[in-house]
């Protein structure tokens, strides 16, 4: 008991510690960054259960140490075209509602710190089918980071209006 | 042993306070925030209206008042949003109310009185209604008051008499009396019947003593009460008179006198007598029964609320085993003091579980001259005669010793018989169980990892793993069962809370139903129980409400005026039934359709609804089919968080219906929380799971048995019946599965009454597998209307999905 106690002590210190510390990704050759208070963990590919009825980008579920835990393949979330999974493919964690959700991206590269003025918004005429996945633009000594918005990830895509169908 | 009503009670508390709890969370937290997002309204929403409705259902019409009139509000914002400036006054009103009501649980908790009134917060929850309703200007509508929704109506009902009539009693003052309250005879319980009239007239009333006081702990005072009346002392505005038609009105009150102040001393001074006659009995129990002494102890036990057991010979038998055999041969001796009368209290003795002959004796005042005895028939007694005069002899002895210390001694008795019933029993929270059985569900997965250890292939002497393996695979299934038992319940706890639902809705509606309960003695996970008590509860109103029609418009329609509703659980195997089903009016596709496009929550046009989605609709969001709202249920919250909760546990919701001839509502329950034998298949390369005990047999068929109908759809004849194939890889786009029948391997499968043959690529063996949820993320894909109830974790770490045969069958049928 006084063991989880501690840990839940130590995340919220370190969620002070975190803020404005974000994970840089390579997806298809940009770089993205996802705040690295959002992650729980990194993982090389393991074995996925695919399952049916599934949109394409969602490639399955897997084990992460008991838990069962969906796995999203942002590459595809994007509509882009499938790539093959190699060795520097990786899955970062993230919790979604309570539970863990992977999402499974090229290669990740380091840890940054952007400060909040360096972070602009997204541009708002971005033709991009991946515009929408983007909650903002994070300008670094290492270029510019696109800041992934992975709620709009794991977001269910707009529902058809009824007054469209009819 | 407590009683229907007083586990209503705490069931009520309990719940209203995790609801305030919940409440102040997500007022507190949007405070916080400054915004009410829609999740929030909706919550505080159904917050109010379950408090609403249960504290209606307890009869605390004052609480039921308010959180109707803030319902209303936040029924409002809910349609029409609300804008930032009212936003601390709704916060204050809201907090306001939540101290309210929980002071008023407190009160219910210490048994201190009630607030009688709070007009205040009401009047500014209508004006605050008022605010959002018809902009700021509380003044001028505030006497348009009553045209809210059905304001308190049906609550206030109770109230009516007492209010109108307060001017004619003594100037101001209010009159203090006595009265003497005689129950209907063989109503049962008088004491608690006593306590809900205490707390009735505390509604209308200052209700300064009654007698005697101990009603809620001392189910002895039942006898009292039965005998000697219930004595009340009130203040009241009422004149007596008044409150003696109130008092009369009460459930099971068969008579209420006006005591003076004389009477009701006397009164006060006789009431030590109660005991009525002394008897000696001496209890033969059925010969093969065994276990005589706790046979005896029931008995001793099922006899307080009648009778007084003095004494009882043998007088060890909690703690005694050996006595068992004494009584056998014997008979159990018991010493009573009872009201009843000679013959009434020899049939309740009969009466006893497992009595085989009783023999009393009626005592004269002293105990020693008895007599006048009288022998009951022992009609396969074969030493009938004999034992019960030997028995005697000592019993005479006892009787002698216990006299003089007799009030004590029974006392005594009376604290030895309790303590051991609380000792045995201790609670564990549920967390705690919660973890037993992940520990347990890991336990197996463990097992079967060592067991199945590709190390260990290519191995041939093991002897010794081999009993070990068998061994500790033992020890596992008992563990297993012992921890699940541990977790089960039976529902007829939640069932029970619906009869009174069903009843006092009869009630408020003018309608006569009856309620019909089946399997309540089925086993459920407590976990599960508690997320679909709610549901039961929310389904049964709704029966109700919008099922049952009136008794005219039944009798017109050529039905029996009485409605029937029926609540059945039935565990099917792998999963758990329960069915709500009235006899109504039944559900009309069209209508249903029609509201739903009115109220904007279709998602197709209407044409290509089917019946079954039709009637799904009314688990949608924001639908509702009654125009007016009532105090029970209307508004369509309710619907939706029934099939919220059921899908919780991994459950789905099923609607029936024939039009003019009623609905059901089916929640099948899988057993998620639940270890399971399962049958691993393969299908490209991937693992399945089908539960063992969904399927019929296996079997490999040759392609010519195939039958193929005009549509192309495949059948197979079993022993003299057709069933569909299910080809699960055509289902499933699954690719590079088996496509040929005659390569692959057919699994009859059955679910309920529907049956199938689902063809898969080859069977891999059985295992006990931990079944686990799906992960919410993949609810909103319609994952489990495919079939796939769970998944599981394999030995080697792989996950397998596990098949729920009964949704596949629906899916396919759905599609042919």
């Amino acid at each position: 008991m006084a063991q989880v106690q501690n840990n839940v002590v130590l995340t919220e210190q370190e969620e002070d510690t975190m803020h404005g510390k974000y994970l840089v990704f390579d997806l298809d050759n940009q770089q993205f960054a996802i705040p690295i208070s959002h992650v729980i963990d990194i993982i090389n590919m393991q074995p996925i259960t695919w399952v049916p009825n599934c949109p394409d980008y969602v490639k399955g579920i897997t084990n992460l140490r008991g838990k069962v835990c969906p796995i999203v393949d942002v590459r595809m979330r994007f509509g882009k075209e499938p790539q093959e999974y190699h060795d520097r493919t990786c899955i970062i964690v993230v919790e979604e509602q309570g539970a863990p959700v992977g999402l499974v991206i090229d290669s990740v590269s380091e840890v940054i710190t952007i400060d909040d003025e360096n972070i602009s918004p997204p541009p708002k005429f971005s033709t991009s089918a991946e515009a929408r996945f983007i909650q903002g633009v994070g300008r670094t000594d290492s270029g510019v980071k696109l800041i992934l918005d992975y709620q709009a990830v794991l977001g269910e895509d707009n529902v058809i209006r009824v007054e469209e169908v009819e | 042993m407590a009683s229907g009503n007083d586990q209503m009670m705490e069931m009520f508390l309990y719940e209203m306070g995790t609801l305030l709890e919940q409440l102040d969370e997500v007022l507190l937290n949007s405070e916080k925030s400054q915004e009410l997002t829609e999740d929030a309204i909706s919550e505080i929403f159904r917050i109010m209206h379950t408090i609403k409705g249960s504290s209606a259902m307890m009869e605390l019409n004052l609480i039921s008042t308010v959180t109707h009139k803030l319902e209303d509000s936040f029924f409002l914002i809910r349609e029409h949003g609300i804008d930032q400036e009212h936003f601390t006054e709704l916060f204050d009103l809201m907090l306001d109310a939540s101290d309210f009501l929980k002071s008023q649980l407190d009160a219910i908790q210490n048994g201190t009185e009630l607030a009688e009134e709070n007009d205040d917060l009401i009047n500014r929850a209508v004006a605050f209604y008022n605010i959002l309703k018809g902009g700021p200007n509380p003044q001028a509508s505030a006497p348009a008051a009553p045209a809210v929704p059905a304001a308190p109506a049906p609550a206030a009902k109770e109230q009516e008499p007492a209010q109108p009539s307060a001017q004619p009693v003594a100037a101001g003052g209010k009159g203090t009396m006595h009265f003497e309250i005689l129950f209907e005879e063989d109503c049962g319980m008088e004491n608690l019947r006593a306590f809900m009239l205490v707390s009735n007239l505390k509604a209308i009333s200052n209700v300064v003593a009654y007698y005697p006081h101990d009603i809620e702990t001392n189910p002895e005072t039942a006898m009292e009460i039965m005998v000697n009346g219930f004595v009340v002392t009130l203040e009241s505005q009422l004149t007596p008179t008044q409150m003696q038609e109130f008092l009369e009105k009460q459930m099971h009150v068969s008579s209420a006198t006006l005591l003076t102040e004389e009477q009701l001393a006397r009164r006060l001074g006789q009431t030590t007598d109660v005991s009525g006659a002394r008897y000696e009995a001496c209890v033969f129990f059925e010969e093969d029964c065994g276990m005589e002494n706790l046979r005896a102890f029931m008995l001793v036990n099922s006899l307080r609320s009648s009778c007084k057991v003095i004494s009882y010979s043998p007088t060890d038998i909690e703690s005694n085993p050996e006595s068992a055999m004494l009584i056998g041969e014997k008979g159990f001796q018991m010493i009573l003091e009872s009201p009843l009368s000679f013959s009434a209290l020899q049939d309740t003795l009969r009466k006893g579980m497992h009595v085989r002959s009783v023999t009393l004796k009626e005592l004269s005042a002293a105990p020693a001259a008895s007599n006048a005895s009288e022998t009951t028939k022992a009609p396969s007694a074969p030493a009938g005669t004999g034992a019960p005069a030997a028995a005697s002899q000592p019993q005479k002895a006892q009787e002698a010793k216990h006299e003089p210390a007799q009030e004590k001694e029974h006392e005594k008795k009376h604290n030895a018989v309790k303590t051991p019933v609380k000792q045995s029993l201790i609670s564990v929270s549920l967390d705690k169980l919660d973890q037993l059985m992940d520990l347990m569900g890991e336990l197996v997965i463990t097992e079967s990892m060592v067991v199945r250890s590709p190390d260990l292939k290519g191995l041939t002497k093991l002897d010794n793993f081999q009993k070990a393996e068998r061994q500790l695979r033992k020890l596992t299934d008992e563990l297993q069962d012992m921890v699940m038992s541990i977790r089960m319940i039976p529902v007829s706890g939640t069932f029970q809370k619906m009869q009174r639902i069903v009843r006092d809705m009869c009630r408020a509606l003018g309608k006569e139903a009856e309620l019909v309960t089946m399997g309540e003695d089925t086993d459920i996970d407590k976990a599960i129980i508690d997320s679909i008590a709610d549901p039961i509860m929310h389904l049964v109103r709704n029966a109700m409400d919008h099922g049952i029609e009136t008794p005219e418009e039944r009798r017109r329609a050529g039905k029996p005026e009485k409605g029937t509703i029926t609540l059945s659980a039935q565990n099917t195997g792998g999963e758990i039934l329960i069915t709500i089903s009235d006899d109504g009016k039944g559900l009309d596709p069209q209508k249903l359709l029609e509201k739903a496009k009115k109220n904007g929550i279709l998602t197709k046009p209407a044409s290509e609804y089917t019946e079954k989605e039709a009637y799904m609709l009314l688990f949608t969001p924001g639908f509702s089919t009654k125009e007016e709202v009532t105090e029970y249920s209307g508004r369509g919250v309710g619907m939706d968080v029934v099939k919220k909760n059921v899908e919780k546990v991994g459950g789905t919701v099923q609607v029936e219906s024939k039009l003019g001839y009623g609905m059901s509502v089916i929640l099948k329950i899988p057993l998620t929380l639940a270890i399971v034998d399962g049958m691993d298949v393969s299908l490209g390369g991937a693992t399945y799971t089908l539960q063992i005990t969904s399927i019929n047999e296996s079997f490999k068929a040759k392609n010519d048995q195939v039958i193929v109908d005009t549509e192309g759809n495949e059948m197979i004849m079993i022993r003299g019946n057709v069933y569909p194939i299910i080809r699960l890889h055509e289902l499933y786009n699954v690719p590079n599965a088996v496509t040929n029948i005659e390569d692959g391997i057919l699994i009859w499968v059955q679910s309920g009454d529907d049956s199938a043959c689902l063809l898969v690529d080859e069977l891999i063996g059985e295992q006990q597998i931990v079944v686990k949820p799906l992960p919410k993320y993949l609810n909103r894909f319609g994952v489990k209307e495919y079939g796939i109830s769970g998944c599981t974790i394999l030995g080697d770490g792989n996950i397998s999905l596990i098949l729920d045969v009964g949704a596949i069958i629906e899916k396919v049928l759905e599609k042919r």
